[in-house]
């Protein structure tokens, strides 16, 4: 395909493919255009299809996550005295090294 | 001797054509700044969804920029009605500028400079609304912010003949107002619709801390966005070859005025930030941000210890604001609205207040009460169409996840990769090995 608007770079000034305001152009312009609506609503398909099937699977991994996961605390006393404990352990170490 | 002068004329031509360019690339680094900085600010299950949508907002704000933002820049500086001058018409997709043409060699390289100006709105935006946004509502949202929103706002107060200047005085070189005040109210618009995380506040209102899974992360993000700030602020001043560079208004400055307050704006906001907060990182290092967007507006003209003080108001104010906005139930993840939104209007105003007298070469001379009217125009630009395309958004049940997707994490319900699939665990030392293997040759 011949795309070119220009025979000779000699005084040539806008030289990109087709040529401004040819046909080419406006095709371009269309298939971007399409091309941009096309990619959103891509997007959008494949939202609403994981949404979907989260949904559906939700129930089921709550159930699981209740039965396996200890909920979330804040460090105890002891909890802390380990770490502060590792803590020191670690120090030391480095001291001899 | 034509020839010499065709020459000299040429090497201009070319040095402006690199400098932007390396503009542009600088302000990428504003991007991967952001990622990093909401990849750390997220929750575990949501990190390659918050980092996925800093790299639409470059995909979806490029083209449609090319598509309308150019040509709104060139065709809307005297408000609602668009001209058709020649300058107008060269902006449109289709015209002979618009592409590669060896006679112009200025328009590519100022759209690529707004283009990565508009991807910047977008990605302040992108960091307020993670882990509940739609990513389709997201890029509408982003591309009509990038696109449209801010360039508008750039065309008013951000353009030689923009009716900000020309009735006013406007001044805000480095588009404090027209870039981030923009982007921050259009954010606040869009979260009072989209509505705060779970679990961010409790039955009685009482907002909650979401702590960043790696603030480590968050602050080398807000590093990177300093660096690229050098290449947005760079590309906010007009290269003239063989002349004194000027401001977007036609005033004469340079760079060595800019690094001056640029710097000290940098220091001077870290350290507001500090002393509001007592040294909360999160805050300390957007108080940076703070306090460059804080000197921007009158960057060519302060004084840099004034920079340096206008600088230390604005990352002081920052933690203040955010945590206001916090208690009234917007949910701004990264402080967008504070650091961007409410800062780049203090900005305004302390050019207003600073650098009243100021003579403009196309309108009024730089006054606080012009500098209070675009503030004012500023904050409904941006928060009008974000409050009212989310609401709509809302309406249509197109803006918010469902509650089993953001229970679960967007990460697993959208994003076809694990971000950490062997999790992070601790890794022993060698010594460790040798240890274990010589105790167990004793055993």
């Amino acid at each position: 395909m011949n795309t070119s608007p220009i025979t000779s770079w000699e005084g040539a000034e806008a030289y990109f493919t087709f040529g401004p305001g040819s046909l080419g152009i406006a095709v371009s312009f269309l298939a971007a255009i399409s091309l941009f609506v096309l990619f959103i609503s891509t997007m959008v398909r494949h939202e609403n299809r994981s949404f979907a099937e989260v949904s559906e699977i939700f129930p089921a991994m709550e159930r699981e996550a209740a039965q396996e996961w200890k909920p979330e605390t804040a460090p105890t006393s002891s909890v802390a005295s380990s770490y502060a404990k590792s803590l020191l352990v670690s120090e030391e170490k480095t001291q001899i090294l | 001797m034509e020839e010499l002068n065709q020459s000299v004329e040429m090497i201009g031509l070319t040095s402006m054509e690199a400098y932007y360019w390396w503009c542009i690339a600088f302000m990428i680094l504003i991007h991967a700044g952001f990622m990093s900085y909401e990849v750390g600010v997220s929750r575990v299950k949501n990190v390659l969804a918050s980092a996925m949508k800093n790299l639409m907002t470059l995909a979806v704000v490029i083209p449609s920029f090319y598509i309308v933002g150019w040509w709104i820049y060139n065709a809307f500086p005297d408000g609602f009605i668009p001209r058709t001058d020649e300058l107008a018409m060269a902006a449109l997709p289709w015209s002979a500028n618009m592409g590669p043409n060896i006679a112009d060699h200025e328009s590519g390289i100022f759209w690529g400079a707004f283009a990565l100006f508009a991807a910047t709105t977008a990605s302040i935006l992108s960091g307020s609304v993670i882990e509940r946004i739609r990513m389709s509502a997201f890029v509408i949202l982003a591309a009509l912010l990038g696109s449209v929103v801010w360039i508008l706002a750039g065309a008013w107060g951000w353009h030689g003949e923009g009716w900000f200047l020309t009735q006013f005085g406007y001044h805000d070189v480095g588009a404090a107002g027209v870039v981030h005040a923009i982007a921050g109210f259009f954010a606040l618009g869009v979260l009072m619709n989209l509505g705060p995380r779970l679990g961010k506040y409790a039955a009685k209102g009482k907002p909650l801390k979401l702590s960043p899974h790696n603030l480590p992360a968050s602050m080398l993000g807000l590093m990177l966005i300093f660096v690229g700030f050098f290449g947005f602020l760079g590309g906010c001043i007009i290269v003239i070859s063989g002349e004194n560079w000027i401001t977007i208004y036609g005033t004469p400055t340079n760079l060595s005025a800019f690094a001056f307050n640029a710097l000290m704006g940098l220091s001077g906001g870290i350290i507001g930030s500090y002393i509001a907060t007592k040294g909360e990182p999160f805050w300390v290092a957007s108080g940076g941000l703070a306090g460059v967007i804080s000197v921007a507006s009158g960057l060519d003209l302060f004084h840099p210890m004034l920079a340096f003080v206008i600088a230390v108001i604005g990352g002081f104010i920052a933690p203040y604001i955010g945590s206001f906005l916090e208690r009234k139930n917007i949910d701004d993840a990264v402080g967008a609205v504070s650091v961007h939104g409410f800062v780049g209007i203090w900005s305004i105003l302390a050019t207003g207040i600073f650098a009243s007298g100021y003579p403009n070469l196309n309108g009024p001379d730089i006054s606080l009460a012009g500098q209070a009217i675009c503030a004012v125009v500023v904050m409904a630009l941006g928060f009008i169409p974000g409050y009212g395309v989310s609401y709509m958004m809302k309406k249509m049940n197109m803006l918010r996840i469902p509650y089993e997707a953001e229970r679960m994490g967007l990460d697993l319900t959208e994003v076809p990769a694990v971000a950490y699939p062997e999790g992070i665990p601790s890794t022993p030392e060698k010594e460790d090995f040798v240890s274990k293997s010589s105790s167990d040759k004793i055993g």
